[in-house]
């Protein structure tokens, strides 16, 4: 404690280290901002505010994001509020099935599911679609989030206490498990917005475009506008984590990653 | 007649297995459909020609160009995970280290979050704007008088693509390993110090033997992130270094004459090299985690 | 000439001063406990000695050697912590050989070594296991063989019984006396625990705020305690207000009685003291006018063989505790009034 700790090394690692981090925003900041010659300015973002392709994107994801959210929510709380409850022998399937997505990369079951799924056109064709990939890509956050939280919970309990004043299952996932888990969906759902928001590998082979599909477009024809947008990229993904930190302070602030590699 | 005990007659008694049922259905039909189904599919594409089962695709994986994209994806993820395990599991320390500034842990926290998030096409525009043919640092560096891709260096090229990866690996190393490292007792670095160890005794002794399990699944996330990245790639390089995904998408996306099958073993051998990878992580898990409390 | 010597250590954190020039000696092959409250600093003056700690001033001597500025490493001292301590990722023999592997000794003395000493603390048959497959008192008598096997210069035990039960805490205790005593090695044994440091300790060292309350073998510290603070906090003590009397009778006047208290003799009439009774010296008797304070039992606390009664003193709320054979303190009925004797010998009495 007292003997002298030399964080000389350290401190020049981390610095190196942060460096690394640090340059290519700034750079890409400088870079967005570059007019050509020796002009800077905000031209780029003055262009890109009035594409309305830059919305219907921007759009598009955020929409996709919430369904992702809504769909993945209603498949996995009641399956996981009953595994806590009732079926713990069947733990060891739902950690299996919840790295799954992990041992199969997104760009084969991106495959996997051209192949199988080639109709109806209002299923496969238009953008909503990608929700269906997008879950499997949410899940094992979702499902760690919500195992986690309901952990915490007291379930037996809570249910037998709401079910001695009468309620119904319905009623008691809605008024009690649900509101009790908050923090859990609420780390949850960030996480899967900066999925969603970032996800390109299925948006692109299924040609939907998708906020992150819209920035490589984007990318072939103005550099610096690409910048800009790269810049409020990032910018999304740090509010969401800095969303998932401040809900994360009442229980074990919990970051994962999903990400769209 | 046998005597059973009498059970308490609320709902939650009654709840047998239609309740799981219910409760569980909507969870694994959906996985089933769109995970396991999708991946079965595959299996199927790949192994059933025109005329009945074949082995035609899933042997065209030995030709050269898939050979090469195999190699160069297994090579790319273990460099850019070694990569990741060694700068995050350093940066980890490091900020563990007692006097190190207050707030310094959250920050690096928060950024990890961030950056571990921040992934693919932006990543890839944000490096070529930084190191690009024309990115800042490269002019920057060419005003002062060095040329950086006149001394070889290219950001399109297995260097290039772990030098990006690392954006993404290293904080997710740090995110993975901060626990395992605050598990380390003083205690143990004390007792190992009081009995004459040196520290570099205790870290080959007592340190890393006790990390090693972390340290292994840390690899093999890192490895399977960096392996089914697709998007950065595919952004940074269009092609110019043959990685699988970026193969797997010009084969889906019509870019290349070859049939649907080869995608679906193309596919089907990236599932493969996850299992065997975590097949090898299972066994070696097994043997360095003798100790461990189970 | 003193073994180990602490020459006038002293450490502060900040604004806090955990140390105030604390100088302790000790003779070779002597069992001496630090044993005070938390926060006394007995346990950064232990971290000192093990080289953990550096002291702001005062000097480390061992064996006529200033070991001050050493490295932990160097010091050739077997520690054992509180809890925990093992490697997890070794067996109790590959715990046990650590000391002698990093000391590059040749596989078989290591092998033999750690046999002997798991057999002195009798774990011979448990060496290939784990540590999580150990009790709690079997992993801290792996911490201890693993201390011993270095053939330490010094034992320093920093609480290692405190997260035990109490019955494998006294097991152990006495188990670490016989160990200490067979194989001679001096030893510093840390505790907050007085029970445990006078049964098993040569010397008690009582520390408290960073200071040396009293230096002295258990049954003087238990016996004689330098101050009232000692008297506290070793043993239990009723605590009265008195005034001597009279110097040349032994006379001492508590709670409006003149009593007797021998160690009053040479005490100046008038001086306030703090009447000090240990509760295996009070007797209880039937109310008479000979009796030296009455009072009202309030209170009875039975523990097997002996029971005590807490006697609420007449003429205000002090008390006295008395302890009895419990077949004695059975005829005593709460309620009742009772004598309060001892005999003069027995009061202690501190200057207030």
């Amino acid at each position: 404690m007292s003997r002298p700790t030399h964080n000389l090394i350290p401190g020049l690692g981390l610095g190196v280290i942060g460096l690394y981090f640090v340059i290519p925003l700034v750079a890409t900041g400088a870079f967005s901002l570059w007019e050509g010659g020796d002009k800077y300015g905000l031209a780029a973002y003055a262009a890109l505010i009035h594409q309305p392709k830059l919305w219907q994107s921007l759009g598009l994801s955020v929409r996709l994001a919430i369904q992702t959210i809504l769909v993945g929510l209603v498949v996995l709380v009641p399956a996981v509020f009953w595994l806590n409850l009732r079926v713990q022998r069947l733990r060891p399937l739902f950690d299996f099935l919840s790295v799954l997505p992990f041992v199969v990369p997104p760009i084969a079951l991106v495959a996997g599911m051209t192949t199988l799924y080639t109709g109806p056109d209002w299923f496969v064709g238009t953008a909503n679609y990608l929700v269906v990939p997008y879950v499997i890509l949410a899940l094992p956050y979702t499902y760690r989030a919500l195992d986690v939280g309901m952990r915490a919970l007291d379930l037996k309990t809570l249910t037998e206490a709401s079910q001695s004043l009468g309620a119904g299952w319905m009623t008691l996932i809605l008024r009690v498990v649900v509101p009790n888990l908050t923090t859990a969906l609420i780390g949850a759902a960030l996480l899967t917005i900066a999925i969603v928001m970032g996800e390109f590998t299925f948006a692109n082979i299924l040609l939907f475009n998708t906020f992150a599909v819209y920035i490589d477009y984007v990318g072939q024809t103005s550099a610096t506008q690409a910048a800009a947008l790269t810049l409020l990229s990032f910018l999304i993904t740090w509010l969401a984590m800095l969303g998932v930190l401040f809900t994360g302070r009442g229980g074990r602030g919990q970051v994962q990653i999903g990400g769209a590699r | 007649m046998s005597l059973r005990p009498v059970k308490s007659a609320g709902p939650l008694a009654r709840s047998g297995g239609l309740f799981t049922l219910v409760f569980m259905a909507p969870f694994l039909l959906y996985v089933t459909a769109f995970l396991i189904l999708p991946t079965l599919m595959l299996l199927a594409t790949a192994f059933l020609g025109k005329h009945g089962p074949t082995l035609h695709y899933v042997a065209s994986l030995g030709q050269g160009q898939t050979v090469v994209a195999f190699r160069n994806s297994i090579e790319l993820s273990a460099l850019a995970a070694l990569v990741g395990l060694v700068v995050g599991g350093l940066a980890a320390y490091f900020v563990l280290r007692p006097g190190m500034p207050r707030g310094l842990r959250s920050l690096v926290t928060t950024f990890g979050a961030v950056a571990a998030n921040f992934a693919g096409v932006p990543l890839a525009f944000a490096f070529i704007a930084t190191l690009g043919s024309l990115g800042m640092i490269t002019v920057w560096f060419k005003d002062i008088g060095v040329n950086l891709y006149g001394m070889g260096f290219t950001l399109y090229s297995m260097p290039g693509l772990v030098l990006v990866y690392a954006y993404f690996q290293v904080p997710l190393m740090i995110i993975v390993i901060t626990p395992a490292l605050e598990a380390l007792r003083r205690e143990w670095r004390e007792a190992a110090e009081n009995l004459g160890a040196s520290t570099w005794d205790y870290w080959r002794h007592v340190g890393l033997p006790i990390l090693l399990p972390s340290l292994l699944s840390a690899y093999i996330l890192l490895f399977g992130n960096a392996f089914s990245a697709y998007a950065t790639p595919y952004a940074l390089t269009s092609g110019i270094v043959a990685l699988v995904p970026v193969e797997i998408s010009n084969v889906l996306s019509g870019n290349v004459m070859v049939s649907q099958q080869t995608g679906a073993a193309l596919a089907l051998g990236m599932i493969v090299v996850m299992v065997v990878v975590m097949g090898i992580y299972a066994l070696i898990a097994r043997r360095v985690g003798r100790w461990v409390k189970r | 000439m003193s073994y180990l010597q602490l020459d006038a250590v002293a450490k502060h954190y900040g604004s806090r001063t955990v140390l105030r020039d604390v100088s302790i000696d000790l003779k070779a092959g002597e069992f001496v406990s630090l044993l005070g409250p938390s926060g006394c600093g007995k346990t950064t003056l232990l971290r000192i000695v093990a080289g953990f700690d550096q002291p702001d001033s005062g000097r480390v001597v061992l064996e006529g050697r200033d070991i001050s500025g050493l490295a932990p490493a160097k010091r050739q001292m077997g520690m054992v912590f509180q809890a925990y301590s093992l490697f997890p990722n070794m067996t109790a023999q590959e715990n046990v050989q650590f000391g002698l592997r990093v000391r590059r000794q040749d596989a078989a003395a290591q092998q033999k070594r750690a046999r002997e000493v798991l057999e002195l603390v009798g774990l011979a048959e448990h060496a290939q296991k784990y540590p999580h497959q150990l009790s709690g008192g079997q992993q801290q008598r792996v911490a201890l063989a693993r201390a011993l096997a270095i053939s330490p210069a010094l034992l320093l035990l920093d609480e290692p019984l405190s997260a035990l039960d109490a019955k494998v805490r006294v097991q152990l205790r006495d188990e670490i006396r016989r160990i200490q005593q067979e194989t001679g090695v001096t030893t510093l044994f840390v505790t907050h625990d007085q029970e445990e440091a006078l049964s098993i300790s040569d010397r008690v060292v009582v520390m408290h705020d960073g200071v040396l309350a009293q230096v002295g073998e258990p049954a003087a510290i238990y016996g004689e305690p330098a101050n009232i603070f000692v008297a506290r906090f070793v043993g239990a003590v009723a605590e009265l207000p008195g005034v001597v009397a009279d110097g040349s009778g032994g006379m001492v006047t508590v709670l409006g009685r003149q009593v007797a208290a021998s160690r009053a003799r040479g005490m100046a009439a008038g001086t306030r003291v703090y009447f000090l009774l240990r509760p295996e010296t009070v007797r209880l008797g039937p109310p008479d006018a000979a009796g030296m304070l009455h009072g009202t039992v309030i209170a009875r606390t039975f523990f097997g063989a002996l029971t005590s009664l807490k006697v609420e003193i007449t003429g205000g709320t002090d008390c006295v505790t008395a302890a009895m054979a419990s077949g004695d303190a059975a005829n005593i009925a709460i309620g009742s009034t009772v004598s309060v004797n001892w005999d003069p010998d027995s009061p202690r009495l501190l200057v207030a």
